[in-house]
Protein backbone atom coordinates (compact mmCIF):
# COMPACT_ATOMS: atom_id res chain seq x y z
CA UNK A 1 0.00 0.00 0.00
CA UNK A 2 2.92 2.41 0.67
CA UNK A 3 4.30 1.64 -2.83
CA UNK A 4 1.01 2.62 -4.25
CA UNK A 5 1.07 5.81 -2.44
CA UNK A 6 4.11 6.84 -3.14
CA UNK A 7 3.48 5.95 -6.91
CA UNK A 8 0.68 8.20 -6.97
CA UNK A 9 1.95 10.85 -5.17
CA UNK A 10 5.11 10.70 -7.94
CA UNK A 11 2.27 10.87 -10.88
CA UNK A 12 0.29 13.77 -9.16
CA UNK A 13 4.04 15.50 -8.96
CA UNK A 14 4.62 14.94 -12.49
CA UNK A 15 1.52 16.06 -13.16
CA UNK A 16 1.36 19.68 -11.66
CA UNK A 17 5.42 20.22 -12.84
CA UNK A 18 4.25 19.45 -16.25
CA UNK A 19 1.15 21.51 -16.02
CA UNK A 20 2.67 24.47 -14.90
CA UNK A 21 3.57 26.40 -17.61
CA UNK A 22 7.38 28.40 -18.36
CA UNK A 23 5.80 32.21 -18.46
CA UNK A 24 9.03 33.94 -18.50
CA UNK A 25 11.35 33.92 -21.99
CA UNK A 26 14.78 32.30 -21.07
CA UNK A 27 15.90 32.31 -24.70
CA UNK A 28 18.22 34.83 -26.02
CA UNK A 29 16.48 37.53 -28.57
CA UNK A 30 19.34 39.84 -29.19
CA UNK A 31 20.04 40.23 -32.34
CA UNK A 32 22.48 42.80 -33.66
CA UNK A 33 24.87 43.69 -36.25
CA UNK A 34 28.29 43.22 -34.52
CA UNK A 35 30.82 45.90 -35.88
CA UNK A 36 34.77 45.39 -35.26
CA UNK A 37 37.25 48.58 -36.07
CA UNK A 38 40.46 47.20 -37.82
CA UNK A 39 43.09 50.62 -37.16
CA UNK A 40 46.13 50.71 -38.21
CA UNK A 41 47.97 53.24 -36.79
CA UNK A 42 51.39 55.47 -36.96
CA UNK A 43 53.30 56.93 -34.45
CA UNK A 44 55.70 60.08 -34.60
CA UNK A 45 58.14 57.77 -36.38
CA UNK A 46 55.80 56.69 -38.78
CA UNK A 47 56.01 53.14 -36.44
CA UNK A 48 52.63 51.38 -37.31
CA UNK A 49 50.90 49.55 -34.87
CA UNK A 50 47.16 47.96 -35.23
CA UNK A 51 44.46 49.42 -32.66
CA UNK A 52 41.45 47.08 -32.49
CA UNK A 53 38.91 49.28 -30.31
CA UNK A 54 37.70 52.39 -29.95
CA UNK A 55 39.15 54.49 -27.37
CA UNK A 56 36.23 56.73 -26.98
CA UNK A 57 33.12 56.26 -29.60
CA UNK A 58 29.35 58.06 -29.33
CA UNK A 59 26.75 56.12 -31.51
CA UNK A 60 23.82 56.94 -32.73
CA UNK A 61 21.41 55.82 -35.37
CA UNK A 62 20.15 58.18 -38.24
CA UNK A 63 16.28 59.04 -37.95
CA UNK A 64 16.43 57.71 -34.06
CA UNK A 65 16.60 60.62 -31.18
CA UNK A 66 18.39 57.79 -29.08
CA UNK A 67 22.06 57.46 -28.31
CA UNK A 68 23.44 53.86 -28.23
CA UNK A 69 26.75 54.72 -27.11
CA UNK A 70 27.52 57.70 -25.34
CA UNK A 71 31.26 58.26 -25.12
CA UNK A 72 31.82 54.58 -24.26
CA UNK A 73 35.41 53.95 -23.66
CA UNK A 74 37.31 51.14 -24.36
CA UNK A 75 34.39 49.77 -27.05
CA UNK A 76 35.97 46.10 -28.41
CA UNK A 77 33.20 46.07 -30.86
CA UNK A 78 29.67 47.93 -31.25
CA UNK A 79 26.42 46.30 -31.25
CA UNK A 80 24.16 47.88 -34.12
CA UNK A 81 20.34 47.18 -34.00
CA UNK A 82 18.81 47.16 -37.81
CA UNK A 83 15.67 48.29 -38.80
CA UNK A 84 12.97 45.74 -39.26
CA UNK A 85 11.00 48.15 -40.98
CA UNK A 86 13.26 49.03 -43.73
CA UNK A 87 16.09 47.30 -45.45
CA UNK A 88 18.59 50.21 -44.74
CA UNK A 89 20.14 51.07 -41.36
CA UNK A 90 22.55 54.03 -41.12
CA UNK A 91 24.30 55.31 -38.02
CA UNK A 92 26.63 57.89 -37.27
CA UNK A 93 29.93 57.01 -35.41
CA UNK A 94 31.50 60.28 -33.43
CA UNK A 95 34.80 59.47 -33.12
CA UNK A 96 38.07 61.18 -32.49
CA UNK A 97 36.21 64.41 -33.08
CA UNK A 98 35.20 63.24 -36.71
CA UNK A 99 31.50 61.91 -37.54
CA UNK A 100 31.46 58.73 -40.26
CA UNK A 101 28.28 57.61 -41.19
CA UNK A 102 28.02 53.98 -41.90
CA UNK A 103 24.98 52.64 -44.15
CA UNK A 104 24.08 48.76 -43.79
CA UNK A 105 21.64 47.42 -46.54
CA UNK A 106 20.03 44.35 -45.66
CA UNK A 107 17.09 41.96 -45.52
CA UNK A 108 14.79 40.97 -42.87
CA UNK A 109 13.47 38.43 -41.83
CA UNK A 110 10.42 37.92 -38.77
CA UNK A 111 10.92 34.71 -36.23
CA UNK A 112 8.62 34.07 -34.19
CA UNK A 113 10.50 32.62 -31.13
CA UNK A 114 7.50 31.70 -28.40
CA UNK A 115 4.63 33.67 -26.50
CA UNK A 116 6.83 34.76 -23.91
CA UNK A 117 9.64 35.51 -26.27
CA UNK A 118 8.28 37.39 -29.29
CA UNK A 119 9.10 37.74 -31.99
CA UNK A 120 12.73 38.59 -33.78
CA UNK A 121 13.68 39.82 -36.89
CA UNK A 122 17.00 38.07 -38.09
CA UNK A 123 18.73 39.84 -41.07
CA UNK A 124 21.34 39.32 -44.05
CA UNK A 125 23.33 41.99 -45.19
CA UNK A 126 23.55 43.05 -48.86
CA UNK A 127 26.21 45.92 -48.70
CA UNK A 128 27.87 48.07 -46.74
CA UNK A 129 29.64 51.64 -47.28
CA UNK A 130 30.43 55.16 -45.41
CA UNK A 131 31.23 58.54 -45.41
CA UNK A 132 35.29 57.73 -45.39
CA UNK A 133 35.62 60.64 -42.83
CA UNK A 134 37.62 58.72 -40.70
CA UNK A 135 37.24 55.27 -42.29
CA UNK A 136 39.13 53.89 -45.10
CA UNK A 137 37.23 51.17 -45.91
CA UNK A 138 34.02 48.53 -44.75
CA UNK A 139 33.88 45.26 -45.42
CA UNK A 140 31.21 42.44 -44.30
CA UNK A 141 32.59 39.38 -42.49
CA UNK A 142 29.30 37.30 -41.66
CA UNK A 143 26.39 39.12 -43.11
CA UNK A 144 23.49 36.57 -41.07
CA UNK A 145 22.31 38.53 -37.92
CA UNK A 146 21.35 36.02 -35.65
CA UNK A 147 22.45 36.64 -32.47
CA UNK A 148 25.24 39.02 -31.56
CA UNK A 149 27.63 36.28 -31.44
CA UNK A 150 29.53 36.81 -34.63
CA UNK A 151 31.67 39.77 -36.00
CA UNK A 152 29.55 40.98 -38.97
CA UNK A 153 31.43 44.03 -40.11
CA UNK A 154 34.60 45.31 -40.06
CA UNK A 155 35.42 48.99 -40.31
CA UNK A 156 38.63 50.12 -41.56
CA UNK A 157 40.87 52.98 -40.31
CA UNK A 158 43.99 54.90 -40.14
CA UNK A 159 45.52 57.30 -37.39
CA UNK A 160 48.52 58.96 -37.13
CA UNK A 161 50.53 61.30 -34.14
CA UNK A 162 50.70 64.10 -35.56
CA UNK A 163 54.51 65.65 -35.25
CA UNK A 164 55.74 67.39 -33.17
CA UNK B 1 2.71 -72.08 -34.70
CA UNK B 2 1.44 -70.06 -37.44
CA UNK B 3 -1.76 -69.24 -35.56
CA UNK B 4 0.66 -68.03 -32.68
CA UNK B 5 3.09 -66.00 -34.63
CA UNK B 6 -0.22 -64.01 -35.91
CA UNK B 7 -1.68 -63.52 -32.59
CA UNK B 8 2.48 -62.03 -31.72
CA UNK B 9 1.90 -59.53 -34.52
CA UNK B 10 -1.51 -58.21 -33.57
CA UNK B 11 -0.37 -57.80 -29.94
CA UNK B 12 2.51 -55.86 -31.24
CA UNK B 13 0.46 -54.14 -33.59
CA UNK B 14 -1.84 -53.34 -30.92
CA UNK B 15 0.73 -52.29 -28.69
CA UNK B 16 2.22 -49.92 -31.53
CA UNK B 17 -0.75 -48.14 -32.37
CA UNK B 18 -1.74 -47.65 -28.20
CA UNK B 19 2.35 -46.57 -28.13
CA UNK B 20 1.34 -43.56 -30.79
CA UNK B 21 -2.07 -42.90 -29.49
CA UNK B 22 -0.74 -41.32 -26.30
CA UNK B 23 -4.00 -39.25 -26.09
CA UNK B 24 -5.06 -36.35 -23.73
CA UNK B 25 -8.83 -34.97 -22.75
CA UNK B 26 -8.13 -31.69 -24.78
CA UNK B 27 -11.02 -29.21 -24.28
CA UNK B 28 -10.46 -26.45 -27.42
CA UNK B 29 -11.24 -23.10 -25.40
CA UNK B 30 -11.73 -20.29 -27.10
CA UNK B 31 -12.38 -16.95 -26.59
CA UNK B 32 -16.05 -15.25 -28.22
CA UNK B 33 -15.94 -11.34 -28.86
CA UNK B 34 -16.86 -10.48 -25.47
CA UNK B 35 -13.70 -12.26 -24.05
CA UNK B 36 -15.60 -15.04 -22.18
CA UNK B 37 -14.17 -18.47 -22.48
CA UNK B 38 -15.73 -21.16 -24.44
CA UNK B 39 -15.17 -24.85 -24.24
CA UNK B 40 -16.00 -26.95 -26.60
CA UNK B 41 -15.88 -30.59 -25.36
CA UNK B 42 -13.86 -31.81 -28.37
CA UNK B 43 -11.14 -34.70 -28.02
CA UNK B 44 -8.28 -34.43 -30.10
CA UNK B 45 -5.07 -36.53 -30.09
CA UNK B 46 -1.65 -34.98 -29.57
CA UNK B 47 1.17 -36.52 -29.76
CA UNK B 48 2.91 -35.52 -26.11
CA UNK B 49 0.75 -34.47 -23.36
CA UNK B 50 3.53 -32.94 -21.68
CA UNK B 51 4.31 -29.77 -24.41
CA UNK B 52 3.43 -26.60 -23.94
CA UNK B 53 3.08 -25.90 -27.59
CA UNK B 54 1.42 -27.55 -29.96
CA UNK B 55 -0.72 -27.10 -33.09
CA UNK B 56 -4.35 -29.24 -33.06
CA UNK B 57 -7.26 -29.51 -35.64
CA UNK B 58 -10.79 -28.77 -34.31
CA UNK B 59 -13.35 -28.69 -36.76
CA UNK B 60 -11.07 -27.12 -39.53
CA UNK B 61 -9.98 -24.30 -37.94
CA UNK B 62 -6.23 -25.34 -36.42
CA UNK B 63 -5.22 -23.41 -33.52
CA UNK B 64 -1.56 -23.09 -32.99
CA UNK B 65 -0.05 -21.61 -29.84
CA UNK B 66 0.78 -22.17 -26.41
CA UNK B 67 -1.92 -23.06 -23.99
CA UNK B 68 -2.47 -22.60 -20.36
CA UNK B 69 -3.41 -25.88 -18.61
CA UNK B 70 -6.61 -25.06 -15.78
CA UNK B 71 -7.46 -27.65 -13.14
CA UNK B 72 -10.16 -29.47 -14.83
CA UNK B 73 -7.76 -30.61 -18.29
CA UNK B 74 -9.24 -27.58 -19.98
CA UNK B 75 -5.95 -26.01 -22.62
CA UNK B 76 -6.52 -22.58 -23.29
CA UNK B 77 -5.09 -21.41 -26.53
CA UNK B 78 -4.76 -17.87 -25.39
CA UNK B 79 -4.25 -17.32 -29.21
CA UNK B 80 -6.85 -18.50 -30.51
CA UNK B 81 -9.03 -15.37 -31.28
CA UNK B 82 -7.82 -12.18 -32.37
CA UNK B 83 -10.41 -9.54 -31.64
CA UNK B 84 -11.21 -9.51 -27.56
CA UNK B 85 -13.21 -6.51 -27.15
CA UNK B 86 -12.89 -2.63 -27.07
CA UNK B 87 -12.76 -0.17 -24.57
CA UNK B 88 -14.28 3.20 -24.76
CA UNK B 89 -12.55 5.40 -21.37
CA UNK B 90 -13.34 9.27 -20.54
CA UNK B 91 -10.43 11.19 -18.90
CA UNK B 92 -10.90 12.63 -16.02
CA UNK B 93 -7.42 14.43 -15.12
CA UNK B 94 -6.53 16.23 -17.37
CA UNK B 95 -10.12 18.00 -17.61
CA UNK B 96 -9.38 18.37 -13.86
CA UNK B 97 -6.30 19.38 -13.57
CA UNK B 98 -5.99 21.75 -16.55
CA UNK B 99 -9.08 23.57 -15.57
CA UNK B 100 -7.46 24.11 -11.65
CA UNK B 101 -4.04 24.64 -12.55
CA UNK B 102 -4.99 27.34 -14.98
CA UNK B 103 -7.60 29.00 -12.96
CA UNK B 104 -10.47 28.13 -15.38
CA UNK B 105 -8.10 29.58 -18.47
CA UNK B 106 -8.12 25.96 -20.19
CA UNK B 107 -10.88 23.58 -20.65
CA UNK B 108 -9.92 20.01 -22.01
CA UNK B 109 -12.01 17.02 -22.49
CA UNK B 110 -10.08 13.86 -23.35
CA UNK B 111 -11.64 10.33 -24.52
CA UNK B 112 -9.80 7.25 -25.82
CA UNK B 113 -10.73 4.20 -27.59
CA UNK B 114 -8.96 0.55 -27.94
CA UNK B 115 -9.48 -3.02 -29.20
CA UNK B 116 -7.88 -5.73 -27.39
CA UNK B 117 -6.08 -8.31 -29.65
CA UNK B 118 -4.29 -11.56 -28.68
CA UNK B 119 -4.49 -10.78 -25.11
CA UNK B 120 -1.52 -8.46 -25.49
CA UNK B 121 -1.79 -5.54 -27.97
CA UNK B 122 -4.06 -2.90 -27.38
CA UNK B 123 -4.09 -0.36 -30.61
CA UNK B 124 -5.29 2.89 -29.34
CA UNK B 125 -7.43 6.17 -30.86
CA UNK B 126 -7.40 8.92 -28.74
CA UNK B 127 -8.95 12.41 -29.36
CA UNK B 128 -10.02 15.15 -27.32
CA UNK B 129 -11.55 19.59 -27.86
CA UNK B 130 -9.48 22.19 -26.13
CA UNK B 131 -10.06 25.69 -25.24
CA UNK B 132 -7.47 28.08 -24.03
CA UNK B 133 -6.60 31.47 -23.05
CA UNK B 134 -3.22 31.64 -22.04
CA UNK B 135 -0.71 34.79 -21.54
CA UNK B 136 2.72 35.03 -21.15
CA UNK B 137 5.06 37.97 -20.86
CA UNK B 138 1.90 40.23 -21.49
CA UNK B 139 0.97 38.54 -24.85
CA UNK B 140 -2.46 36.19 -24.79
CA UNK B 141 -3.64 33.60 -26.98
CA UNK B 142 -7.74 32.88 -27.37
CA UNK B 143 -8.37 29.47 -29.22
CA UNK B 144 -9.66 26.29 -29.27
CA UNK B 145 -9.05 23.23 -30.97
CA UNK B 146 -8.93 19.27 -31.15
CA UNK B 147 -6.15 17.05 -31.17
CA UNK B 148 -5.90 12.92 -31.92
CA UNK B 149 -3.01 10.47 -30.99
CA UNK B 150 -3.11 6.86 -32.77
CA UNK B 151 -0.64 4.55 -31.29
CA UNK B 152 -0.20 1.04 -29.82
CA UNK B 153 -0.04 0.09 -26.42
CA UNK B 154 1.82 -3.74 -25.43
CA UNK B 155 -0.04 -5.24 -22.17
CA UNK B 156 3.30 -7.16 -20.16
CA UNK B 157 0.97 -9.04 -17.87
CA UNK B 158 0.76 -12.80 -18.47
CA UNK B 159 -1.93 -13.67 -20.90
CA UNK B 160 -4.74 -15.25 -19.78
CA UNK B 161 -8.42 -14.92 -21.45
CA UNK B 162 -10.32 -13.78 -18.59
CA UNK B 163 -8.01 -11.55 -16.56
CA UNK B 164 -8.43 -8.55 -18.48
CA UNK B 165 -6.39 -5.78 -16.18
CA UNK B 166 -3.64 -5.11 -17.97
CA UNK B 167 -0.54 -3.07 -17.29
CA UNK B 168 0.94 -1.49 -20.28
CA UNK B 169 3.58 0.30 -22.11
CA UNK B 170 2.87 2.21 -25.57
CA UNK B 171 4.06 4.42 -28.24
CA UNK B 172 1.63 7.28 -30.02
CA UNK B 173 1.75 9.95 -32.59
CA UNK B 174 -0.47 12.82 -32.00
CA UNK B 175 -1.63 15.94 -33.96
CA UNK B 176 -3.03 18.85 -32.25
CA UNK B 177 -5.01 21.78 -34.79
CA UNK B 178 -6.56 24.61 -33.44
CA UNK B 179 -7.72 28.40 -34.38
CA UNK B 180 -6.34 30.88 -32.78
CA UNK B 181 -5.70 34.72 -31.91
CA UNK B 182 -2.15 36.00 -30.43
CA UNK B 183 -2.28 39.67 -28.84
CA UNK B 184 0.69 41.81 -28.24
CA UNK B 185 3.14 39.76 -29.36
CA UNK B 186 6.40 41.34 -28.35
CA UNK B 187 9.22 42.66 -31.01
CA UNK B 188 12.31 42.37 -29.52
CA UNK B 189 13.47 45.82 -31.64
CA UNK B 190 14.01 48.19 -28.54
CA UNK B 191 15.93 50.40 -29.92
CA UNK B 192 14.06 50.82 -33.65
CA UNK B 193 10.79 49.47 -32.72
CA UNK B 194 10.69 51.09 -29.05
CA UNK B 195 9.05 47.95 -27.54
CA UNK B 196 6.15 47.61 -30.50
CA UNK B 197 3.62 44.45 -29.98
CA UNK B 198 1.75 43.12 -33.04
CA UNK B 199 -1.72 40.80 -32.89
CA UNK B 200 -2.01 37.82 -34.99
CA UNK B 201 -5.72 37.29 -35.75
CA UNK B 202 -7.42 34.06 -37.17
CA UNK B 203 -4.48 32.18 -37.43
CA UNK B 204 -4.42 28.12 -37.67
CA UNK B 205 -1.56 26.05 -36.86
CA UNK B 206 -1.62 22.07 -36.58
CA UNK B 207 1.43 20.41 -34.63
CA UNK B 208 2.63 17.21 -34.48
CA UNK B 209 4.36 15.00 -31.58
CA UNK B 210 5.13 11.86 -30.28
CA UNK B 211 4.48 10.27 -27.25
CA UNK B 212 5.85 7.42 -24.64
CA UNK B 213 3.06 6.22 -22.39
CA UNK B 214 3.01 3.68 -19.57
CA UNK B 215 -0.19 2.79 -17.44
CA UNK B 216 -2.96 0.78 -16.37
CA UNK B 217 -6.30 -0.56 -16.86
CA UNK B 218 -7.93 -2.41 -14.28
CA UNK B 219 -11.39 -4.09 -14.47
CA UNK B 220 -13.54 -2.92 -11.53
CA UNK B 221 -16.90 -4.30 -11.77
CA UNK B 222 -18.72 -5.96 -15.05
CA UNK B 223 -17.45 -4.04 -17.53
CA UNK B 224 -16.51 -1.10 -15.93
CA UNK B 225 -12.53 0.18 -15.50
CA UNK B 226 -10.50 2.38 -14.71
CA UNK B 227 -6.95 2.96 -15.02
CA UNK B 228 -3.88 5.46 -15.60
CA UNK B 229 -1.43 6.70 -17.89
CA UNK B 230 1.88 9.03 -17.53
CA UNK B 231 3.06 9.99 -20.79
CA UNK B 232 6.63 11.89 -21.91
CA UNK B 233 5.99 14.21 -24.67
CA UNK B 234 8.03 14.74 -27.77
CA UNK B 235 7.33 17.64 -29.89
CA UNK B 236 8.05 17.61 -33.42
CA UNK B 237 6.92 21.00 -34.70
CA UNK B 238 9.92 23.57 -32.39
CA UNK B 239 9.96 26.49 -34.99
CA UNK B 240 7.57 28.63 -36.58
CA UNK B 241 7.67 29.24 -40.89
CA UNK B 242 8.57 32.73 -41.67
CA UNK B 243 6.18 35.71 -41.11
CA UNK B 244 4.21 32.31 -38.93
CA UNK B 245 3.53 32.54 -35.53
CA UNK B 246 2.87 29.68 -33.34
CA UNK B 247 0.38 29.17 -30.41
CA UNK B 248 1.79 29.04 -26.56
CA UNK B 249 -0.88 26.12 -25.67
CA UNK B 250 -1.22 22.92 -28.02
CA UNK B 251 -4.61 20.88 -27.67
CA UNK B 252 -3.64 17.71 -26.66
CA UNK B 253 0.09 18.81 -25.60
CA UNK B 254 0.18 21.68 -23.07
CA UNK B 255 2.30 24.15 -23.30
CA UNK B 256 4.63 24.63 -26.01
CA UNK B 257 8.04 23.44 -25.25
CA UNK B 258 10.04 20.83 -26.33
CA UNK B 259 8.80 17.72 -24.40
CA UNK B 260 6.44 18.15 -21.83
CA UNK B 261 4.50 15.56 -19.48
CA UNK B 262 1.39 14.38 -18.71
CA UNK B 263 -1.46 12.39 -16.81
CA UNK B 264 -4.44 10.53 -17.79
CA UNK B 265 -6.96 9.07 -14.71
CA UNK B 266 -9.51 7.12 -17.12
CA UNK B 267 -13.16 5.49 -16.50
CA UNK B 268 -13.96 3.45 -19.24
CA UNK B 269 -16.36 0.59 -20.22
CA UNK B 270 -15.43 -2.75 -21.85
CA UNK B 271 -17.96 -4.08 -24.70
Amino acid sequence: MKGYSALIVLVIGICLVSCEPDKTCRQDVDVRARLVLRCYHHDTLDVVSEVTQWDSITVQGVGSDSILYSNTKSAKELLLPLRGDTTVTAYTLLWNGKTETLYIRHSNTQRFVSMACGCVIYHQIEDVWCDKVWADSVEIINAAVETVEQDNIRIYATTRDSKP
Amino acid sequence: MRRLLVIVMMVMAIAAVQAEEVTDTLHIATLDSTGIVQITDTIVKVENASVKEDTVEEKGNVLTGKYERLKDGTRIYSDSVIYQGMNIKLDLATTILEAALSKGEILSFEAAWNIRLKQRYYPTLEGGYVRANANAEGAQQTGEGGFFRVGLDINGLKKHPERLNAAMVGIRIGTGLQKYDLMGVTMNDNYWGKGKRMDFIDQFHADCWGEVVGGCQVQVWEGLQMGWYVRFKILFTRTAKEGKVMPYYIPGFGYRDETNWGVNYYIGYKF
